[in-house]
C-alpha cells in the first residue's frame, strides 16, 4: 500500500509545479492513472516508486509512504537493461539484491519460466522482439520481488499482439502473487477490464477517481474533449456497442479512390543479405495511398528504403518511365522525401524557425509563418527541435517533407508509439499532401489507419509480397491475417456487425 | 569480441591481458628488428593457441599486408638517414631508414596478432567481471560501461540514418568537423537521454556497489604459470 | 575521489561509446586522406580522436571525466574486436592522460572555450610522447617530424577542443544538459 499526502513536485529550472498539493491511497489490487500528456501522472509514478527527490532531482514536499517493496516497469526495454544474455539480465537484479550466487540459477530458471521465455541463458537480447524484450524486463523486476509494481506505458513500443499477450501476463503474475499496481497506459482496451480504480489526473491536480464501469462510458465525450485517452470498446463488445459517440468513432468512410497516372514500376526488385526483400513487382500511381504491413523483420523497412534508392538492388525500378538510378541523387530526392521512424534524426538545423527555412526555401516568408502556426510551432519557433515534445517533433519532421510538390514520399511506421491526438493530426498533414497527387507509401501497425485511409495495401512476409490489393479484400482473408500476424480493424468488425444486424431485419 | 574454446580462452581475462602488454612494452623498448621478429614469432605461436588454424590466419590478415607496405614505407622514405639508396622528391630512402622500417613494420605486425589472439578469446562481459574482482574497478562503472557498449550497433545505425538524412536533403560539409557536429548533436542528445533513462531503471532496480556476484573470475595456478613464462621469455631475448 | 551520481557514470559512458564510434568511421577516411595530403599531411585528421575528453570534461565537470572518456572511446575499438584494439586502448590513456592534466591544472573548474581547446593540445602532447616512444617518431627526419607535431597539436586544439566546446553550447542550448553541470549555469541565469 502507498500513501501520498499533500505531494508537491517541480523540475529544477520550471516556474510551475507538475504536482499540486496530491493526496492519495493505492490499496491493493489495480490503479490506473490516466491523464493527458504534461497532467504529470509519469512524475507521479515516479513519485509513488520513490524515485524522487533524488534519483531524479526535484524539488518535493510532502510525503510519500510506502508499505513493501516496489518494482518499476519502463516504456522502452532496450533502455532498461546493461547486459548482453538473457540470464545475465536477470542475475543482475539478484546480484542487486544481494543473493548468493549459489541460488541465482534456480531463480533465473523459474522467473525465464514465469514470464513464458523458457530459452537457454544465453540467448543474446537482440534476438528477442519487442514483446519478449518487455517480459523479460518484467522478469527481472520480478526477481527483486517486490510487492507494488509500477508500469510506466508498458506496451508503449510494442506491436499490437505483443501488446495484449504482455498485459494478460502482467495479469495473470498479479493475481498469482498477489501484486498492487499502478500503471500507466492510453491502450485501454487492453488493459481496463484488469482495472479497479481509475485515477484522472488533470494539470497536475486530481480531479476524479472511480471504477471504471462508473467512468465509462458516461465520461467519453467529456474526456475525449480534453484530449485524454480513452478505450473503444470498453465496456462494450464489438456486438454490444450501442449506437453513441463511441461507435461513431468506430465508423470509417471507405477512402475515396480517384483515377491517377503512372508513377513508379518495379519489377523483381531484391535486396542482398541481410537485408530482405525478394523479387517485388508492383506498379503505383499518382495520388495513391499505400500502406505496407506484416510483422516485424518481414521486409517493410527494407522495401522502403529500396524506393528510397537507400540500398543497393537488383531488378528493375523505373520512376516516372526512367530507370531510377538514372536520375542524379540530387534530382531523386527532389521528387522522393522519405520519413525515418525517428522524428529527431531527422532535423538538421538549430532552431525550429531555421529547419522551415531550410525545407521551404521555395515559400515566402508569410507563407512560412502560416506554416509555423498550422503545425502549432510558433510558440517554439526559436527553441532547438530537439528540445521539442515527441509530437512536436513528428509534426516537424514530417512538415521538412511536405508542400514541395514531392511525388513520392516513403514513410516509415510514423505513427508508432504516438498518442491518438497527434496520429490525427498527422494524418491530416499527410492527407494534404495526397489529395495534391503525392503518392503515400506507408509502413505502419495501425489497422485502423488501413481500413480509414490506405487504397491498397501490401502485405509482406520474409521479404515477398504476399498480397496486393484493396484493404477489404485483405480484411476478408483471415488465413493471411492470422499467418502475417495482423488484426481486422475494429471499424471494420463492426461495420460487418452492424451489416450483418442489418441483414437480420428484413428475416425477422 | 567474442571468445572460443581454445586454450588461450582458459586464461583469465586481465592476467591474460597484462601479459599481453608486458610482450608490447618490451616491443617497444626493442630497437633491433631481429629480435621484433622473434616477438612476432611469440605472438603467432599465441595465435595458434587461440585456435587460429594457419589458413584463417593468413585469410584474416591478408587485408593488413597494405598496412604493413605503408607502415614501412612511411619510415623508409621519410625517416632519417645519412646512407642514401634512393631518392626522389619528398621520398628519402637510406638504410637507416629501411632498418627503422623493418623495426616498425614488424612491431605493428605483432602488435596486430597480439590484439587478435586477445579479441577473438575473451568474453567482453568476462572481461569486465575481471575488471571488478582483479582490478578493483567500481562496479558502477564497469556496469555502466556494459550498459553503455549493449548500444553499440544502435549507435552504428543511429550514424548510418543520420547520413542517410543528410544525403537525401542534400547538405554539403562546409568545413572540417562541420559533419561531426550535424551528426554529433542529434546522437550525443540521444545519447544523453538514454543514459539518464538507464541510470533511473538501473536505479530503479536497487543497483550499487554492495552485492553479490553471479561469476567471479579466478586467479589460477594456470594464469601465473602463463605471466612467468611471458617474463622469462622477455628476459631472455633481451639477454641474448 | 568525488562521488559519481550514476546519471553522470552513465551520460559519460554513453558519449564516450557514442565517440567511439565516431573515430571508427572517422578511421576509414584515414586512407583516402593520406592518399590525397600525404601521410604527412592527413595529420590534420587527428582532433576527432581526442574529441571524447573535452567534451565529456565540459559537460560532468569532475576529476577523472576526461582520462576515462577517451579511454572508454579507444575501447570501442577493443570490444568491435578490432586488430589494432590493444594499442589503441594504450594510445587512449596517453591521449586521456594530456587532457586531463589539463584540467587538473585549471582545478576542475574551468570549461571555456581556451581551456578546452588546451586539453586538445595536451591530449595531442600525450598521442606524440607516445607515438615518440612506440611509433619511432624519433627516427624520422626533422622535417617530418616537425610537421606531424605541428598538425597534431593544431588539430588537437581545433578539431578537438573548440569542436568540443561549439558542440557542448549546442547540447545545451537543447536543454538536454539542464541536470548536469555543464546546463546548470544557464539554468541559473534563466
Amino acid at each position: 500500500m502507498i500513501t501520498v499526502d499533500d505531494l508537491s513536485i517541480r523540475y529544477p529550472g520550471q516556474m510551475k509545479s507538475v504536482l499540486d498539493h496530491v493526496s492519495l491511497t493505492i490499496e491493493q489490487g489495480t490503479t490506473l492513472l490516466l491523464g493527458r500528456s504534461g497532467s504529470g501522472k509519469t512524475t507521479l509514478l515516479h513519485a509513488l516508486a520513490g524515485l524522487t527527490p533524488e534519483t531524479i532531482e526535484v524539488e518535493q514536499t510532502g510525503t510519500v509512504t510506502r508499505s513493501g517493496s516496489v518494482g518499476v516497469l519502463f516504456q522502452n526495454p532496450e533502455e532498461q537493461f546493461c547486459m548482453e544474455t538473457i540470464g545475465r539480465e536477470i542475475a543482475f537484479s539478484l546480484e542487486n539484491r544481494s543473493i548468493p550466487s549459489a541460488e541465482m540459477e534456480e531463480r533465473i530458471e523459474r522467473l525465464l519460466a514465469l514470464v513464458g521465455l523458457p530459452l537457454p541463458f544465453s540467448t543474446p537480447i537482440a534476438s528477442l522482439s519487442g514483446g519478449m524484450k518487455q517480459r523479460l524486463a518484467l522478469a527481472a523486476v520480478l526477481a527483486l520481488e517486490p510487492t507494488i509494481l509500477l508500469l510506466d506505458e508498458p506496451t508503449a513500443q510494442i506491436d499490437p499482439i505483443g501488446q495484449h499477450e504482455l498485459m494478460a501476463l502482467i495479469f495473470q503474475i498479479q493475481k498469482e502473487h498477489d501484486l498492487t499496481i499502478v500503471l500507466i497506459e492510453h491502450q485501454l482496451d487492453v488493459c481496463l477490464p484488469y482495472v479497479d480504480q481509475v485515477v484522472l489526473l488533470e494539470d497536475g491536480a486530481i480531479t476524479e477517481t472511480a471504477h471504471p464501469r462508473d467512468l465509462f462510458p458516461h465520461a467519453y465525450v467529456r474526456l475525449q474533449a480534453k484530449g485524454i485517452a480513452v478505450p473503444s470498446l470498453f465496456p462494450y463488445t464489438i456486438e454490444t456497442l450501442p449506437a453513441g459517440p463511441q461507435a461513431a468513432r468506430l465508423f470509417a468512410p471507405p477512402p475515396v479512390v480517384t483515377a491517377g497516372t503512372p508513377l513508379l514500376h518495379v519489377s523483381e526488385l531484391s535486396t542482398k543479405a541481410p537485408y530482405p526483400l525478394t523479387r517485388a513487382t508492383f506498379s503505383l500511381q499518382t495520388g495513391e495511398w499505400v500502406m505496407v504491413l506484416g510483422a516485424n523483420g518481414s521486409g517493410k523497412s527494407t522495401l522502403l528504403a529500396t524506393l528510397g534508392r537507400l540500398l543497393p538492388q537488383r531488378g528493375t525500378y523505373q520512376f516516372r518511365n526512367r530507370p531510377a538510378h538514372r536520375y542524379s541523387k540530387r534530382r531523386f530526392y527532389e521528387q522522393v522525401g522519405y520519413i525515418f521512424q525517428q522524428p529527431d534524426l531527422q532535423f538538421l538545423k538549430l532552431t525550429v524557425e531555421a529547419e522551415i527555412d531550410w525545407s521551404h526555401r521555395v515559400a515566402t516568408s508569410d507563407e512560412r509563418k502560416a506554416l509555423l502556426d498550422r503545425l502549432e510551432l510558433t510558440s517554439v519557433k526559436q527553441q532547438s527541435p530537439l528540445a521539442l515534445s515527441t509530437g512536436q517533433q513528428r509534426r516537424l519532421s514530417v512538415a521538412t517533407m511536405l508542400g514541395q510538390a514531392k511525388d513520392l514520399l516513403l514513410l516509415d511506421e510514423p505513427t508508432f508509439g504516438q498518442d491518438g491526438l497527434t496520429t490525427e493530426r498527422l494524418i491530416e498533414q499527410l492527407q494534404t499532401e495526397q489529395q495534391h497527387g503525392t503518392t503515400l507509401v506507408m509502413a505502419t501497425h495501425d489497422m485502423e489507419l488501413v481500413a480509414r485511409y490506405a487504397h491498397r495495401v501490401l502485405v509482406m512476409e520474409q521479404g515477398q509480397i504476399v498480397f496486393d490489393g484493396r484493404p477489404n479484400e485483405l480484411f476478408a482473408d483471415i488465413a493471411l491475417l492470422t499467418r502475417c500476424q495482423l488484426q481486422r480493424p475494429l471499424c471494420y468488425q463492426r461495420q460487418e456487425v452492424h451489416h450483418i444486424a442489418n441483414e437480420r431485419i428484413p428475416v425477422r | 569480441m567474442q571468445t572460443n574454446a581454445s586454450l588461450f580462452a582458459k586464461l583469465n581475462p586481465v592476467i591474460k591481458g597484462s601479459g599481453l602488454f608486458l610482450i608490447m612494452f618490451a616491443l617497444i623498448a626493442t630497437t633491433d628488428w631481429v629480435k621484433t621478429l622473434v616477438f612476432l614469432g611469440l605472438a603467432i605461436g599465441l595465435l595458434l593457441l587461440s585456435g587460429w588454424g594457419p589458413i584463417d590466419f593468413l585469410k584474416r590478415l591478408a587485408p593488413y599486408s597494405l598496412l604493413f607496405v605503408l607502415t614501412f614505407w612511411m619510415m623508409a622514405a621519410f625517416g632519417k638517414g645519412t646512407d642514401t639508396i634512393w631518392s626522389f622528391g619528398w621520398f628519402h630512402v637510406t638504410t637507416e631508414s629501411t632498418m627503422h622500417g623493418w623495426l616498425l613494420a614488424l612491431r605493428m605486425a605483432t602488435f596486430v596478432c597480439l590484439s587478435l589472439a586477445f579479441v577473438t578469446t575473451t568474453d567482453a562481459t568476462q572481461f569486465v567481471m575481471s575488471l571488478i574482482h582483479q582490478t578493483k574497478l567500481s562496479p558502477r562503472f564497469a556496469y555502466g560501461f556494459l550498459a553503455g557498449i549493449r548500444f553499440l550497433p544502435q549507435l552504428i545505425e543511429e550514424v548510418r540514418v543520420l547520413r542517410q538524412v543528410r544525403m537525401i536533403r542534400n547538405v554539403r560539409s562546409r568545413f572540417p568537423g562541420d559533419a561531426f557536429l550535424s551528426i554529433g548533436l542529434p546522437l550525443f542528445t540521444r545519447s544523453i537521454q538514454r543514459a539518464e533513462r538507464m541510470a533511473i531503471a538501473m536505479e530503479a532496480r536497487h543497483f550499487s556497489a554492495e552485492r553479490t556476484y553471479y561469476e567471479i573470475p579466478e586467479v589460477s595456478r594456470r594464469d601465473i604459470m602463463y605471466l612467468l613464462a611471458i617474463v622469462s621469455f622477455i628476459c631472455l631475448i633481451f639477454l641474448l | 575521489m568525488q562521488h559519481w551520481k550514476m546519471k553522470e557514470i552513465m551520460v559519460m559512458m554513453m558519449l564516450a561509446v557514442a565517440c567511439g564510434v565516431i573515430y571508427l568511421g572517422w578511421s576509414t577516411l584515414w586512407l583516402p586522406m593520406s592518399a590525397i595530403f600525404g601521410p604527412v599531411g592527413a595529420n590534420w585528421m587527428f582532433g576527432i580522436w581526442i574529441i571524447a575528453s573535452p567534451l565529456v570534461a565540459a559537460i560532468i565537470q569532475k576529476p577523472g571525466a576526461a582520462l576515462i572518456a577517451e579511454v572508454v572511446a579507444a575501447a570501442v575499438e577493443l570490444f568491435t574486436g578490432s586488430h589494432f584494439g590493444l594499442s589503441a586502448l594504450l594510445i587512449g590513456v596517453c591521449q586521456g592522460l594530456g587532457a586531463e592534466l589539463v584540467f587538473a591544472m585549471t582545478r576542475y573548474r574551468r570549461y571555456d572555450a581556451w581551456t578546452l581547446m588546451l586539453s586538445g593540445v595536451g591530449a595531442a602532447v600525450g598521442s606524440i610522447v607516445y607515438s615518440l616512444i612506440a611509433n619511432g617518431f624519433s627516427y624520422y627526419t626533422t622535417t617530418t617530424l616537425l610537421a606531424t607535431i605541428g598538425l597534431q597539436l593544431i588539430s588537437g586544439a581545433l578539431l578537438g577542443g573548440l569542436l568540443a566546446w561549439i558542440l557542448v553550447r549546442r547540447l545545451v542550448a537543447t536543454g538536454v544538459l539542464s541536470g548536469f553541470a555543464a546546463g546548470r549555469a544557464k539554468r541559473e541565469v534563466a
